[in-house]
């Protein structure tokens, strides 16, 4: 009885208010209505974002065990590693905060996707051993249900590196020491490699080695993308904005020889959303920067170098970008299928690209000769005078060539010794470095993402030694050179 | 996090709860149907198709340098095909565990067939060792001035193997054996070994092709046809290989371009005869079939390549 008078009281205030809507139509919009209510009470269901007063899904979380600030192939890695080497599932909160989704300026996907095992320091070639590891076993490690099995389209054809009488000798311990490692390299004499490669003219070269197995170059996306899927099916979540403050506090405490120290501590990150003043503070334990070319920035906005220098706080991270242009080409009669990547003794380098006699290369500019790294500009003159002559001396039939494309792209350059910088600060004593590899950050990612997540789970690093990459060799001015920079 | 289906089963009433907003990566653009009969080749004998188990071949490979069209794929793309087993592991996190278990155990039990015989390689040595492995795998060895020795259907063979002890082995058949990169570690130390055969090996794809530079001294002939997981850059690590008399590369469904990679591998090895798809039938370029002509019953360049050969 009560029911029928509230309904007949209901229906008709509704039939009024539906007569009397200001917009004109009637009951016609009564199905749009009837869907907005449904979506409101489906978002009040337990399991589905609340949206009802503003829509916060483009925001991070408020709280997150680490911070990971660079979406990049060595971020992810860390990422990865985390995950993987975590103690029980879900026991780490990962949050990866990359500015630029599309990846437009980022080392990774503008490489030219080498990996080699051919450096001067064991730790860099025991990393790239490790990195192939992971590259060949890789539909093991990313292996997500109902996924495709993914294709790095590697090429297995080895590096060679030339080496004038200067650079024999050098070549020679690098060789040997590569060998002790575990890398398969062949040294060659001129006349082996002129029998090998007949399209080389071997003009003032004394010595080449050739990585037999191993080392080649693939396709950096793919395994970007791969190890993205990835991680985000294992709980890993992803932000799209830009870091652009720390929140620290400082605690003052005497060393063992009695001078004060000032050791920091993030406590929040702020995350600001793109095109838009919103920024979201992001609670965290850890931040680990794998920034790329731009973790000099983003140490800086933590205080790192703030102070007099000399000192340990008044030390930078000397991690800078440079700008370097990659040039596609197209010779007819060029060097054949068996072609491994080329470098030169002055530093030009190239690799074929497909199957129709298309070739990749560039060359590293002097210091002179450093380009602007404001912007991605493509310098054509550079490849006139500066690259075209070596190739051509170098390799006869690239006389005749036509450059169909190029590109630019940033090294994260380490001013200081042109080697990565990885583990905590000593200071700020809970931000990790992954950056300043100089040209060789993808084909280590897999390890150094290994190393950083032992240092940070574990406290120290476990399977290599990275000790040699710690920030401390800044202040303490110890150089670990990395000769074979390509 | 997911619910889980222990608790869910014991409510009178199941409620589905749906999926946090996990933000799953999207599948990619579906699978090539040329490439369905590797999948046939690829799936192991007794797997259920509707469970999906297997994931299907991407034909990722044609991408140019900076391809954005994997990054986002609209919604519509995944909700395709979606089996009953993708369904609850969508919203169950017992099931998804399960499933990542099943898809981790196939893929130990490949690298657990591929173990090393280390027992028999020190008191036999390695010619043995070799042997033994690949007529425990299911191929047919010949060790030099004997009979090919085969084992039988279940994969036994007869101890005789062990006498051969000073006999170098001089040629293997692989065909079909799931061998893989570590098992290849078993072959490579035959130094006198002058005839591999790898055919319609599931398993063997372009980095166990990088290895096969240890056999440069002797091996004379190589077969690799029907392959799934080889492409072209496989091929180019050949060159290491200078006594190669005879190459047989064809019906590689991996590579793309046939023809063009026959005669870049023939520039490659120049005293080498390769066999391969007959290259002189096929154009660059998909040529507009005339219907009515009777003699091109069969488009020519990317489909698996017909095995003896348009003649």
């Amino acid at each position: 009885m009560l029911r029928r008078v509230l309904q007949l009281g209901l229906g008709r205030s509704l039939l009024i208010r539906g007569l009397e809507t200001r917009s004109g139509n009637s009951i016609l919009d009564w199905d749009g209505k009837v869907s907005e209510f449904k979506k409101k009470i489906q978002s009040i269901m337990p399991g589905e974002p609340s949206n009802l007063m503003c829509d916060t899904k483009h925001l991070p979380p408020e709280h997150s065990d680490v911070v990971i600030v660079g979406g990049g192939v060595v971020g992810l890695s860390v990422a990865f590693w985390l995950k993987k080497l975590e103690k029980r599932q879900g026991a780490i909160r990962v949050l990866v905060v990359e500015r630029d989704h599309t990846y437009s300026k980022a080392s990774t996907g503008l490489s030219v996707g080498g990996i080699r095992q051919q450096f001067s320091l064991p730790q860099n070639v025991q990393l790239s051993l490790f990195s192939v590891d992971f590259l060949r076993n890789i539909n093991e490690y990313l292996a997500v249900v109902d996924g495709p099995p993914l294709d790095l389209q590697f090429n297995p054809l080895g590096y060679l590196l030339l080496a004038s009488e200067k650079g024999a000798a050098v070549l020679e311990t690098n060789v040997k020491m590569q060998r002790q490692e575990g890398a398969k390299i062949s040294l060659m004499s001129p006349e082996q490699l002129q029998k090998k490669f007949p399209w080389i003219n071997t003009e003032g070269v004394a010595l080449a080695s050739y990585g037999l197995e191993n080392e080649g170059w693939f396709d950096p996306w793919s395994l970007l993308q791969g190890l993205r899927r990835k991680v985000q099916s294992m709980g890993v979540l992803f932000c799209e904005g830009e870091v652009t403050r720390f929140i620290t506090s400082s605690n003052s405490m005497r060393n063992s020889d009695g001078e004060e120290v000032n050791l920091k501590r993030i406590h929040e990150v702020h995350v600001k959303m793109d095109n838009s003043l919103e920024y979201q503070p992001v609670e965290c334990a850890i931040v680990v920067n794998a920034a790329g070319a731009w973790s000099g920035q983003l140490a800086e906005l933590a205080g790192i170098g703030k102070g007099p220098p000399g000192t340990l706080e008044g030390t930078k991270l000397p991690v800078e970008p440079r700008k370097r242009f990659v040039y596609l080409w197209h010779c007819p009669q060029g060097p054949g299928l068996e072609t491994p990547l080329v470098t030169d003794t002055s530093g030009v380098y190239f690799r074929r690209e497909g199957l129709s006699n298309n070739y990749v290369g560039g060359r590293s500019p002097t210091e002179e000769e450093e380009p602007d790294p404001a912007d991605l500009e493509v310098d054509h003159d550079f490849f006139q005078n500066k690259v075209w002559p070596h190739l051509a001396q170098r390799v006869p039939a690239f006389e005749a060539l036509k450059v169909h494309s190029a590109w630019a792209g940033y090294y994260d350059y380490n001013t200081f010794d042109q080697n990565g910088v990885v583990g905590p600060h000593p200071l700020v004593v809970n931000m990790y470095f992954a950056s300043g590899f100089s040209g060789h950050g993808l084909q280590h990612a897999p390890g150094v993402g290994r190393a950083v997540a032992e240092v940070l789970l574990g406290g120290c690093f476990q399977t290599i030694d990275m000790t040699p990459f710690l920030f401390s060799r800044f202040y303490l001015e110890e150089k670990v050179l990395e000769q074979n920079i390509i | 996090m997911l619910p889980s289906l222990v608790q869910a089963g014991f409510e009178l009433t199941v409620i589905l709860l749906p999926q946090p907003s996990k933000c799953r990566e999207h599948r990619l653009a579906p699978p090539h149907p040329a490439r369905d009969s590797e999948r046939r080749i690829l799936q192991e004998p007794g797997s259920w198709e509707f469970l999906r188990l297997i994931p299907p071949k991407w034909n990722g490979g044609k991408r140019g340098f900076r391809d954005l069209s994997g990054v986002v794929t609209p919604e519509g793309n995944r909700r395709k095909r979606r089996t009953l087993l993708q369904f609850l592991s969508d919203h169950f996190c017992d099931m998804e565990f399960l499933r990542e278990n099943v898809l981790q155990k196939q893929m130990q039990k490949v690298s657990l067939e591929n173990r090393s015989f280390t027992i028999i390689q020190d008191k036999y040595g390695r010619d043995i060792a070799g042997a033994c492995f690949i007529l425990q795998h299911g191929g047919s060895v010949k060790f030099r001035d004997r009979e090919w020795i085969r084992s039988d259907e279940y994969r036994r063979f007869s101890a005789e193997v062990l006498k051969f002890q000073a006999v170098p082995v001089e040629a293997i058949d692989a065909s079909g054996c799931a061998i893989n990169y570590h098992g290849l570690d078993n072959l490579l130390p035959l130094k006198k070994l002058q005839c591999l055969s790898l055919q319609r090996c599931p398993h063997v794809d372009d980095w166990c092709l990088s290895r096969l530079y240890l056999l440069a001294d002797s091996l004379q002939e190589l077969s690799l046809a029907g392959c799934p997981q080889i492409s072209e850059r496989g091929l180019a690590c050949l060159h290491h290989l200078s006594n190669l008399r005879r190459l047989d590369i064809s019906d590689l469904p991996g590579v793309e371009y046939p023809g063009l990679t026959q005669i870049l591998v023939e520039e490659m090895l120049p005293n080498c005869e390769v066999v391969g798809t007959d290259w002189t039938q096929e154009g660059p370029e998909e040529q507009p079939q005339d219907p009515a002509s009777p003699i091109h019953a069969k488009p020519a360049a990317r489909d698996l390549g017909d095995p003896c050969g348009v003649s």
